[in-house]
């Protein structure tokens, strides 16, 4: 009993531990010298400071070390409060943060001109090689594909419903969540907040239209949360059997711990968002530390960088060698399917300051 | 020593209105001398040695110290209180409880201009040898707040001495003692005063305890300086009906000046009584009021020779070392302190007699 | 008349000259963020275009019904501040005058309750109070409860919550002090007169402490008017929003509505004033009375009625559920495999703490906390009691004013004073090199603790006679050596206290500081706030239990200190 279950995890400890030694040496396979200039230079520059959400610090900050040498100091915070440090620093021409994990948003920056060029940073072969990626290209946010790359997209917007509460099966349209049974019992990310809940709102403001938003978020009389791991809690104890943007993450964790009432419909109206999460990479223009950024940002790409991420948030990454266990299906996207993609220079030139108005109004705030 | 001139301040009350603490005062303390000022609360005296101590800022006037100004308005000369380097002691002695008996009295030497004068083992010397002065030898390591009242009145006096300063401030030092040991801590006041020879200025309002302990007496009243001299002539010579009722008792009896006296300078003054002779220049049918001290008041149960009034006892307190009478004495009515050996009781006829040459005219 | 003319005016001049100076100093200090305040609340701008002026702020942001909700709703919670004071007041009379068994205890348990953070408590609460799955629910449901008997999303549970937590707990430690140096005598008059204990406490115990009672109450309430992280947690979810809450939604909502929140902001200014004004001239007008210092004799121990046994009984069983049992309940939920998840098949685990402590962030949190606290509450009262020296000890101009504008940073919530000096410390060339260092949240630690601060250094300054610092001066000390020697030894007690009350609110603190904390500083709560964002309650929830840990260690220190200086004794 003890061998039969110890034995596999011990196997499966080996192989990974021998694949991240063959990862952590070929990802600069066939770097310039111009590189190890850079990554020397780095060396003397100190810690490389990120700022992005808490879950990715040690990993991270673990994994750079062992590949390149070079420390992290790391910034974890909400999205809210980062958002406006970063901001604030780059646009005053002082930044303090090399480099901000950021949400769609970034694409603003991008075009108010407080950001670095990226695509000039990419020094790695195995980074500009676009055979690693998928669709053979590297997805940048911005129009002008210069200063916001997207690295890892996942698809979202999906709901969360209790099976002790709705039947597996039984509930498979959007439009059916506004039906008069489902009033009071539907909890929600409050799409009027930047970030996961604003995303599914606009989904479905895309989607549906305003008439639909306005029957569902107040009609049904919605309960909104600004916390995600409160939807799954919700759900898992019966509070609400149905939860609008919770994040799968937690859901997987709930599922671990034995609360199998947890699943994820799939819709046949609407098949959901296509995010970049908080992968993004935004660095600050003239950013205090400009070797170690570009070390980073070049890791950050490759195999190892595209693995921490992609096993922390449980999502898959653009680049074609990365596989990681865990990754539900429901959050990969599927070849063929359309999906409401909300990271692009559109929809937040357009749509979304639309869709954004709308919602505060519909939510009034 | 002390020259005090002009000195004049005014306070502000929380409702705007404006009061006058001292109003233009002015004295002159002699070197090694105690100068006291004496009135009743509110008079102003604490006012005048604050200001000298600089604790107080003066809105007018000039004092200077061994020829030295340390304030003057016209000037425009301040000198801070820490550096005029005088001696103080307060009315609630202001020990530091959260220091020893030692460190109390060796504050004024740790400050840096005095600090330079000394090593630790001198100052250590020179602050034994103060508190043996004020009889604290062997109290160096207790925490102040574990001295009683009278212990704390000296560890503030040796505080105060230690720099031997040139000029001593007291502020109603024995006030907080009781009657016993006030008594006994003015004499120990006065050798100590005498044993350094330090010039004084003590303010208080006991009365008795100027009279013991001053060469020289400045009786202040409503802001200003009523009278100065020494406590002899203040008491038996009082410049007015204050001055004469603040200090001491005394009794005040109304006349008219009924002729001229025997000698110059004198006048037959006409009580509803009787006629005494007193020293006063005035016109005839002048209205006068004039003090008579109770110890000046003789009192016999027989008639004695000379001139006396035939007056009845009213009440009599027996005091022990002397007896103090009410008696009644045609329409007044008079206090008498007589000797305790002469027996009187209350309702007596006595005789009276009453001494001229010790009666003031006042008013 | 005109001799006295000219030595007066250069007398004057210099109170006027300090007291200019002075007020310039704390009115920029304090006045700055205000002013920022209003002056953002007329931009409609983005904060990095030039501002450009409009009503629209103020138009829109009091247009809207959510706004006068929000100020309702907070109105209605602050009705907890009578509430606690009549709580804290019985609370203080018992342990003070009656001297209940168990005072020790008792004001321990409500001093380490004050030490608390807020963000795990509010969990702990949650677990106790929720509607669905709140254990005393739960607890009833099985006595027979036909339904839950206490919601804690709803403006009763977090009047609850404030009250348990904060209120009554702060009020017992402003207060106490007032009971202690209050002479017996004055009541023990009474009760020779043949006054009863009730007549007593309403003739003559209350209309003396009237000034520490009213001081007491206008600073809670005050502080309840920006009180921010329970009602986010419990009340947004319910629909139940306040100031706080209003203007984080504000700033925070997309796009950040900057000059409305500032609107709203503003209108608390105007209520702070309105509040501070008359309390003012309250206490200018008692201030002649004579000072209450006192003996502090007490009723005859040995000869305690029956009665008291069961009102002590009473009083530990109030502390052990509002303090006690939420905090049992958070270490409970840190060992939990799902914070909260007590009825899963193997519910209990170390793991949680195994990552925290693991996680290098932990130990530069800890050290990063306590260095900012020793310098805030170092910092700090040094300041105070500067302060409160020139306002009790000199004559300068202005005090009036000074003492006012000492209150005006508790009327900014910690967010907003938070961006003010973000915006400031990027935007004013001299200020950059304050960023990425400590000072700024130093600054702002210190500016946030300065009205109780203050008030409590002046409260003990004036206990002092101003006669043992003019022996010192009259032995020739300056005023460097007489503060330091003589001043600052006899006021210890209450600097001791007000240097735990600012290491406290240091280590508790998250929306002051969260928006300036730089790189490598966070604090152990703004790690703890980070982990709670991101939804591991767990990990939130050890972090919770150990900051409370070094509360706990804090009272214990006040404790000891305690015993010299007169709490809890």
């Amino acid at each position: 009993m003890f061998i039969s279950r110890i034995l596999p995890i011990a196997i499966l400890g080996a192989g990974l531990s021998l694949a991240f030694a063959a990862q952590a040496a070929d990802w600069q396979a066939g770097a310039s010298p111009e590189w190890k200039a850079v990554l020397e230079a780095a060396k003397k520059e100190g810690p490389v400071v990120l700022a992005g959400q808490p879950e990715l610090q040690d990993p991270l900050s673990k994994a750079f070390e062992r590949d390149t040498g070079l420390k992290i100091d790391y910034i974890a915070g909400g999205y809210n409060e980062l958002d406006a440090r970063f901001q604030q620093g780059a646009r005053a021409g002082k930044p303090t943060i090399d480099m901000y994990f950021a949400g769609g948003t970034a694409v603003m920056q991008a075009k108010e001109g407080i950001l670095e060029p990226l695509d000039s940073m990419l020094m790695l072969p195995g980074v500009t090689d676009t055979k690693n990626w998928i669709g053979g290209f590297i997805k940048y946010e911005d129009n002008a594909k210069k200063h916001v790359i997207i690295p890892s997209e996942y698809v979202h917007g999906w709901p969360l419903f209790d099976a002790n509460k709705i039947k597996p099966g039984s509930l498979t349209k959007w439009k059916d969540l506004l039906k008069p049974e489902f009033k009071g019992k539907i909890a929600a990310y409050d799409p009027t907040v930047p970030g996961p809940g604003q995303a599914v709102g606009m989904f479905l403001a895309s989607s549906f239209g305003m008439d639909f938003m306005k029957q569902l978020y107040v009609g049904q009389d919605v309960k909104l949360v600004r916390n995600p791991r409160q939807l799954v809690e919700w759900v898992a104890r019966g509070t609400y059997p149905i939860a609008l943007a919770a994040l799968a993450t937690h859901i997987e964790a709930f599922k671990k711990e034995g609360l199998t009432n947890l699943y994820v419909p799939q819709m046949e109206d609407a098949s959901g968002i296509l995010l970049g999460g908080s992968a993004l990479i935004e660095v600050a223009k003239n950013p205090p530390h400009p070797n170690a950024i570009k070390v980073f940002v070049n890791w950050y790409m490759s195999q190892p960088g595209q693995f921490v991420y992609s096993d922390v948030w449980k999502v898959p990454s653009r680049r074609l060698d990365v596989k990681v266990d865990g990754i539900p299906d429901y959050v990969v996207p599927k070849m063929g399917v359309k999906y409401n993609e909300q990271y692009t220079e559109e929809w937040y030139t357009t749509f979304r300051p639309k869709y954004s108005e709308d919602l505060a109004k519909l939510i009034d705030r | 020593m002390l020259q005090v001139h002009g000195l004049t301040k005014t306070y502000r009350a929380s409702n705007g209105q404006e009061a006058l603490a001292v109003n233009g005062i002015g004295f002159e303390v002699a070197k090694g001398e105690i100068f006291t000022l004496l009135g009743p609360s509110g008079c102003g005296k604490t006012t005048t040695l604050r200001s000298v101590a600089g604790l107080e800022t003066p809105d007018a006037g000039e004092i200077t110290v061994d020829g030295v100004t340390v304030f003057s308005s016209s000037g425009n000369i301040r000198v801070p209180t820490s550096k005029r380097g005088f001696g103080m002691v307060f009315q609630s002695y202001a020990i530091w409880p959260h220091m020893t008996v030692f460190d109390n009295a060796a504050f004024p030497l740790t400050i840096p201009g005095q600090r330079r004068k000394y090593t630790r083992k001198t100052l250590d010397e020179k602050v034994r040898r103060v508190l043996a002065v004020v009889a604290l030898d062997g109290f160096e390591g207790r925490k102040a707040t574990q001295l009683s009242g009278g212990q704390q009145q000296r560890l503030a006096l040796a505080r105060a001495i230690i720099t031997e300063p040139p000029l001593l401030l007291l502020d109603e030092p024995l006030s907080n003692l009781d009657a016993k040991l006030r008594e006994r801590m003015r004499f120990e006041l006065k050798r100590l005063q005498r044993e350094l020879g330090v010039t004084t200025l003590y303010v208080t309002h006991d009365q008795s305890e100027a009279l013991a302990l001053s060469h020289n007496i400045a009786v202040m009243n409503h802001s200003v300086i009523v009278q100065v001299g020494p406590p002899t002539e203040i008491y038996e010579r009082p410049k007015d009906r204050f001055v004469a009722d603040f200090v001491g008792t005394t009794n005040f009896i109304k006349g008219k000046v009924a002729g001229v006296g025997n000698a110059d300078g004198m006048s037959a003054i006409a009580t509803d009584f009787g006629t005494i002779d007193l020293a006063h220049r005035g016109g005839i049918g002048d209205e006068v009021l004039f003090s008579a001290r109770p110890e000046h008041i003789q009192v016999h149960r027989d008639a004695p020779a000379g001139p006396s009034w035939q007056a009845v006892i009213e009440t009599r307190n027996f005091l022990g070392f002397h007896q103090d009478v009410e008696l009644r004495l045609g329409g007044a009515l008079l206090q008498a302190r007589l000797h305790p050996s002469l027996k009187i009781e209350t309702g007596m006829n006595v005789h009276v007699q009453i001494d001229g040459a010790q009666c003031v005219v006042c008013a | 008349m005109a001799a006295t003319a000219g030595p007066r005016r250069t007398w004057i001049s210099r109170r006027v000259v300090w007291g200019v100076l002075l007020l310039i100093v704390v009115g920029i200090v304090a006045f700055l963020p205000v002013l920022y305040v209003l002056v953002s609340s007329f931009n409609i701008a983005p904060p990095h275009l030039p501002y450009k002026f409009s009503l629209d702020g103020w138009i829109e942001v009091y247009s809207n019904r959510k706004t006068w909700g929000s100020v309702l709703v907070t109105v209605i919670l602050a009705a907890r501040v009578p509430i606690a004071i009549v709580i804290a007041f019985v609370l203080c009379w018992l342990l003070v005058r009656v001297e209940i068994p168990g005072r020790r205890f008792i004001e321990m348990t409500l001093w380490f309750g004050f030490f608390l953070p807020g963000i795990p408590m509010t969990m702990g609460w949650i677990l106790l109070l929720d509607s669905n799955y709140g254990l005393l629910n739960m607890a009833a449901k099985k006595l027979g409860a036909d339904d839950a008997i206490f919601s804690i999303s709803s403006v009763p549970g977090i009047m609850w919550v404030h009250i348990a937590l904060t209120t009554v707990p702060v009020m017992v430690i402003l207060l106490a002090p007032a009971f202690r140096q209050f002479d017996s005598a004055f009541e023990e008059a009474a009760e020779v007169s043949g006054s009863g204990i009730f007549r007593t406490m309403r003739r003559v115990t209350i209309p003396l402490l009237a000034p520490a009672l009213l001081t007491a109450f206008v600073a809670s309430f005050i502080r309840s008017l920006e009180t921010f992280e329970i009602e986010q947690i419990i009340g947004a979810p319910s629909g139940i929003y306040v100031y706080g809450t209003r203007v984080y939604d504000l700033v925070f909502s997309d796009p950040p509505r900057f000059a409305q929140a500032m609107a709203v902001s503003s209108l608390f200014l105007i209520i702070l004033f309105a509040l501070a004004i008359p309390y003012h001239m309250y206490l200018l007008r008692t201030a002649n009375q004579a000072t209450i210092a006192g003996r502090g004799v007490r009723l005859q121990s040995g000869s305690k009625p029956k009665w008291v046994y069961a009102v002590s009984a009473l009083v530990i069983l109030y502390v052990t559920c509002t303090i006690i049992l939420p905090f049992a309940v958070l270490i409970l939920g840190s060992f939990t495999r799902l914070f909260g998840f007590f009825f899963l098949e193997n519910p209990w685990t170390v793991n949680h703490w195994a990552t925290v402590l693991k996680d290098e962030r932990f130990f530069n949190a800890a050290l990063t906390s306590v260095w900012l606290g020793i310098a805030a509450g170092l910092i700090g009262i040094v300041i105070f009691a500067l302060l409160a020296w020139v306002l009790v000890r000199t004559d300068i101009w202005g005090r009036g004013l000074i003492s006012l504008l000492i209150w005006l940073p508790w009327a900014i919530p910690g967010l907003v004073l938070g961006l003010t000096l973000l915006s400031l410390i990027l935007t004013v060339p001299m200020f950059h090199i304050f960023s990425g260092s400590m000072i700024p949240l130093i600054f702002a630690l210190v500016l946030k603790e300065l009205p109780v601060g203050v008030q409590l250094i002046r409260a003990s300054l004036n206990q002092v006679s101003g006669q043992l610092e003019e022996a010192a001066e009259v032995s020739g000390a300056g005023f460097m050596r007489i503060f330091v020697r003589v001043t600052l030894p006899l006021i210890a007690p209450s600097l001791v206290a007000v240097f735990l009350l600012t290491f406290a609110a240091t280590i508790r603190d998250i929306s002051t500081i969260v928006l300036i904390a730089a790189p490598g500083m966070r604090t152990l709560s703004l790690v703890m706030f980070d982990y709670a964002a991101s939804g591991r309650f767990e990990a939130g929830a050890v972090l919770g239990v150990i900051v409370a840990a070094i509360s706990l260690v804090m009272t214990v220190i006040a404790f000891r200190f305690g015993m010299k200086v007169g709490i809890g004794r």
